[in-house]
């Protein structure tokens, strides 16, 4: 009898876990892409008041954001700095390919950021401003959706997965 | 890092395929790669102009075969040469050329955006011409005996039309001056004489040179003069007014002048407004005329004299 009965405590604390987990997605690529948004932040201070070359703005940037931002734009400095003959898009994409697993981000953002992209390398500092605006009010119309989805998506899903760990149990039962 | 495998790093992927297929040696007397959008890319050697071949050149320029650049390999290039920063060399760009590391100068044409009369930037580059600085240690040998006059050097000018070696015998005469002893301070406003990166000289300048890069001739002459207590104050392509006034100010604290001006003769500078009154009171002790690229130099007095 024990033995079921911590069975079942285990199967519904597996589900809720699960329900909790698919929950917090959401948060973790609100989080991602808010911390992108802060990368593109850096970016554009750095080309507004230092003109700072493109290789050493992407190695800054590394430093001072965190997860996988940090690391793409690491990837991309060490790219851009060993002198290939490749465009600054081609080493874009290099840089994201690697990281794609380990985000929380969505296919839309990806294609987004991937698009971001084919604006490096060749724009006068209006132009290459405008690109980067164009890609923050990406960020910030999908963080305001996502977080209104979110807190209707958060309640549900840990619902979900309560509900459901008890359903198993009691077919299961 | 030798001057072909700088110049591979500089172009886009297709331009550095072609140019690589020179062989080794052509790279010691390049002096200048043109690329112009759907035309065929011209490489300048000894004074001569080949046109890229898949083997390597020919000075056949009508050959067919030669690699003419699309308008999407000079973006490319332009985005190596910028090292994907466009934006950060806007000043440079809107004066239509950027220095590179190693002296190195890209002029550039094309469609240029204009504000108040000002060219702002560049929407669609055509145009790039590469012009491959080389130093040349000790080929001021055979003029560094004329400059100096009881131990003391003149005010010295350095005449020659582009391309001719001025700014490469400049930078030699610099590099042993200084390594002589004097203190030089060199404004360096294109960052062709020094070749400075990140404001380190990545040519030999001499041991006791201190280089302004990237300044306006004419505040680095009042600069060097204030701060930096030079014996000697070096300066490439004089030629306006503005650079004039501030030569006065040099003559008159004692410092001694090196500097260069473009010109055929001596007869050609005079005939630079911003130059002439200098030149006619005597103030440069000695002028070195190069006529040509490879040509002998020719050393003359303060009154044009040989």
């Amino acid at each position: 009898m024990f033995p079921s009965i911590a069975g079942a405590l285990a199967l519904i604390a597996g589900c809720a876990a699960l329900g909790f987990y698919y929950a917090a997605q959401e948060g973790f690529r609100i989080n991602d892409l808010q911390e992108f948004k802060k990368a593109l932040m850096i970016l554009s201070s750095e080309i507004e008041h230092l003109r700072t070359p493109l290789p050493m703005a992407a190695a800054n940037i590394a430093k001072r954001t965190k997860g996988v931002v940090r690391d793409i734009f690491g990837e991309f400095a060490q790219l851009l700095s060993d002198e290939r003959n490749e465009t600054a898009y081609q080493l874009w994409a290099q840089a994201l390919e690697g990281q794609k697993k380990r985000a929380y981000l969505a296919g839309e953002d990806w294609d987004a950021i991937e698009g971001f992209g084919k604006t490096l390398g060749y724009l006068d500092k209006q132009m290459q401003q405008s690109a980067i605006t164009v890609m923050i009010d990406y960020i910030n119309e999908k963080t305001t959706t996502l977080q209104t989805q979110s807190d209707k998506n958060r309640r549900m899903y840990r619902s979900l997965g309560v509900i459901g760990g008890l359903l198993l149990v009691v077919l299961l039962w | 890092m030798d001057i072909k495998e700088r110049l591979r790093t500089f172009l886009g992927a297709e331009a550095a395929g072609w140019v690589m297929n020179m062989s080794h040696d052509d790279f010691d007397g390049i002096t200048e790669l043109r690329l112009r959008a759907d035309k065929p890319m011209f490489v300048r050697i000894g004074g001569e102009d080949y046109v890229l071949t898949r083997r390597g050149k020919t000075a056949n320029v009508g050959f067919q075969g030669a690699y003419r650049p699309s308008a999407e390999d000079i973006a490319e290039t332009m985005e190596r040469i910028s090292q994907y920063s466009f934006y950060a060399f806007e000043t440079e760009l809107s004066h239509g050329y950027i220095t590179l590391p190693g002296g190195h100068r890209v002029g550039i044409a094309g469609q240029a955006v204009i504000e108040n009369g000002v060219v702002q930037a560049w929407r669609h580059i055509s145009s790039i011409n590469f012009r491959v600085a080389h130093s040349v240690k000790g080929c001021g040998d055979e003029v560094l005996p004329f400059l100096y006059e009881n131990n003391r050097i003149h005010h010295t000018m350095i005449i020659s039309p582009p391309g001719a070696g001025k700014t490469t015998l400049l930078r030699d005469i610099i590099r042993q001056i200084s390594d002589g002893g004097l203190t030089v301070g060199l404004v360096d406003e294109r960052s062709e004489v020094a070749g400075c990166f990140r404001g380190i000289p990545q040519n030999d300048v001499g041991l006791r040179t201190d280089v302004l890069d990237g300044c306006p001739k004419p505040e680095g002459m009042h600069m060097l003069l204030r701060a930096m207590a030079p014996d000697v104050i070096a300066v490439d392509e004089l030629g306006g007014r503005e650079d004039a006034k501030a030569v006065e100010a040099v003559l008159t604290a004692g410092v001694r002048l090196l500097c260069t001006a473009h010109g055929d003769s001596f007869e050609d500078v005079m005939k630079n407004p911003g130059l002439a009154g200098l030149i006619s009171r005597k103030v440069f002790g000695r002028y070195i005329v190069l006529s040509a690229p490879g040509a002998k130099p020719q050393i003359l007095d303060g009154g044009g004299s040989s």
